[in-house]
C-alpha cells in the first residue's frame, strides 16, 4: 500500500535508530533493511538518509566508523550510542502514544478490557 | 552519478566535509547501481535508476549543508583567501626585495674603492695636491661573526696643514653573509703612540668637510647620485647583501707619532695597529 511520504518524514529518525539498534549498518544497508522490513512500503529518498544520519553523529546519538570491504573499498558503518538508545526509548514512547491517540480519533477509543471476577 | 554527487555535495561550504560526504554518497551510489544490475539491469540503466531513488541533489545538498556547519565552512574558505593573499604578498615582496637586492649587489660589485690620494679628502671627491707615504696593510683581525684587516693606509702631508693625516681603510667581511654590517657607531677609536686618544665621527655629505680636531672621521664607500641646489654633491651609500663593505677614515697625527691604534671595543674588541714608520713607498 502506497503511502503519504509526510507521515514516514517524521518517524525516520526512529527507525534508524532501531536499525542500529540490532547492529552496526552502513547507509544502502538500512535502505534495504527497511525496505524489506515494510514489505517495500517505506523506501526513502535514499539520499535523504545520510543528512538524518549525519545530524545524529553530530548530537551523538551515533557513531561511525571506516571498514574495508571484501572488495578493498572503503565503507562507512554506523552504530547506536547509549545517547542514541536513550532517544530511541524516548521515540519510541513518543511514537507508541501519538498512535494510540490518532487510533482513538479514528477508530474509536479501544474497549476497555472486562473487569475479572 | 557524479553530476549529481557533486550537486548534492556542493552545498556543504567546508571542504573537508564536502569530500568526505561525497564519498560516502559515492559508496552508496555504487551499491545501489550493483544491487540493480545484479538484479538483472544493464550498467547504464542501473545507474540512472540507482540516482533516481536517491532523490532531488539540491534538497538533499540543502538538508545536509543545513546539518554540516554552514558557518564553518565560511570560516574555511575566508581562511582560505586570507592564506592566498598572504602568499601572493610575500611572493610579490620576495620578488621586490630580491630584485632590489640584486641591483644594490651589482652596484657595489662595481663600486671604486678610493685609493692612495684619493683617501685624503674623501668623501668630498677634491683632489689632494700634496705628497703621500703609502704604509703597510694589516693582516685580518677576526672579531666575533666578522673579520677586519686595513686593506690600504696612507700617511698624507701638505704645506697648509697644522698636522699630517693618517688614512685608511677598514674592510670587513663574514662567512655569515645574512648578517648586516657591523655596528661601528662610538665602539671605533684610535690611540697613537703618545697615548692621544680619537674618538670617531662620521662623515655624511651635509656635514662640515674639515673634521674636528683629535678626532678621526670615518666614512662609507660613496657614489655621487647627482647635485644639490647647493651644488653641493648628494651622495648613495654602496651597500652589499652579503656582510662585506669598507670604511674610509683619516685622523691628524703629531709629528712624533711612530704607531697608531685602532680600537674597537663592543661585545668583542679588536685592536690593528697601523705602523707609521713602515712605509710601502713615497707618492
Amino acid at each position: 500500500m502506497k503511502i503519504d511520504k509526510s507521515l514516514l518524514s517524521g518517524s525516520t529518525t526512529l527507525l534508524v535508530l532501531k536499525l542500529l539498534s540490532e547492529g552496526e549498518m552502513y547507509g544502502y544497508e538500512m535502505i534495504q533493511t527497511l525496505a524489506k522490513r515494510s514489505d517495500d512500503t517505506f523506501k526513502l529518498r535514499e539520499g535523504t538518509l545520510y543528512p538524518i544520519l549525519h545530524e545524529l553523529e553530530s548530537r551523538g546519538c551515533v557513531e561511525s566508523s571506516l571498514q574495508l570491504t571484501p572488495g578493498g573499498r572503503q565503507r562507512k558503518y554506523y552504530r547506536i550510542t547509549d545517547k542514541g538508545s536513550l532517544l530511541l526509548k524516548d521515540k519510541t514512547e513518543e511514537w507508541k502514544y501519538f498512535s494510540e491517540k490518532v487510533n482513538d480519533v479514528v477508530f474509536g477509543p479501544a474497549p476497555k478490557p472486562a473487569p475479572v471476577n | 552519478m557524479t553530476d549529481w554527487l557533486y550537486e548534492a555535495s556542493s552545498y556543504i561550504y567546508y571542504e573537508p566535509d564536502r569530500r568526505r560526504v561525497r564519498r560516502e554518497l559515492q559508496e552508496h551510489l555504487e551499491d545501489a547501481a550493483l544491487a540493480l544490475h545484479e538484479s538483472g539491469l544493464d550498467w547504464d540503466s542501473a545507474k540512472i535508476k540507482a540516482v533516481e531513488a536517491m532523490g532531488d541533489p539540491k534538497e538533499v545538498g540543502m538538508l545536509l549543508r543545513h546539518v554540516h556547519k554552514p558557518w564553518l565552512g565560511w570560516i574555511y574558505k575566508l581562511a582560505g583567501m586570507f592564506c592566498v593573499a598572504c602568499l601572493v604578498l610575500c611572493i610579490i615582496t620576495f620578488i621586490n626585495n630580491t630584485w632590489t637586492g640584486l641591483r644594490f649587489e651589482l652596484e657595489y660589485l662595481r663600486r671604486e674603492v678610493p685609493t692612495g690620494a684619493e683617501l685624503v679628502n674623501y668623501p668630498s671627491f677634491e683632489s689632494f695636491e700634496g705628497t703621500y707615504t703609502s704604509l703597510a696593510p694589516s693582516g685580518k683581525v677576526k672579531c666575533g661573526d666578522y673579520t677586519f684587516q686595513i686593506t690600504e693606509a696612507i700617511l698624507a702631508s701638505d704645506p697648509s696643514w697644522e698636522k699630517d693625516r693618517l688614512c685608511f681603510v677598514l674592510s670587513y667581511s663574514s662567512p655569515r653573509f645574512w648578517l648586516g654590517k657591523p655596528i661601528l657607531g662610538n665602539y671605533l677609536r684610535a690611540e697613537d703612540s703618545s697615548g692621544r686618544e680619537y674618538d670617531i665621527y662620521f662623515a655624511y655629505p651635509n656635514l662640515p668637510e674639515s673634521p674636528t680636531e683629535d678626532m678621526m672621521s670615518c666614512s662609507d664607500i660613496y657614489w655621487v647620485e647627482g647635485f644639490d641646489s647647493m651644488d653641493k654633491h648628494t651622495l648613495q651609500v654602496y651597500r652589499s647583501s652579503f656582510a662585506r663593505g669598507e670604511w674610509v677614515l683619516s685622523l691628524p697625527v703629531e709629528a712624533d707619532t711612530q704607531w697608531v691604534d685602532i680600537i674597537y671595543e663592543f661585545d668583542r674588541s679588536f685592536d690593528i695597529r697601523i705602523d707609521l714608520r713602515k712605509g710601502g713607498g713615497k707618492a
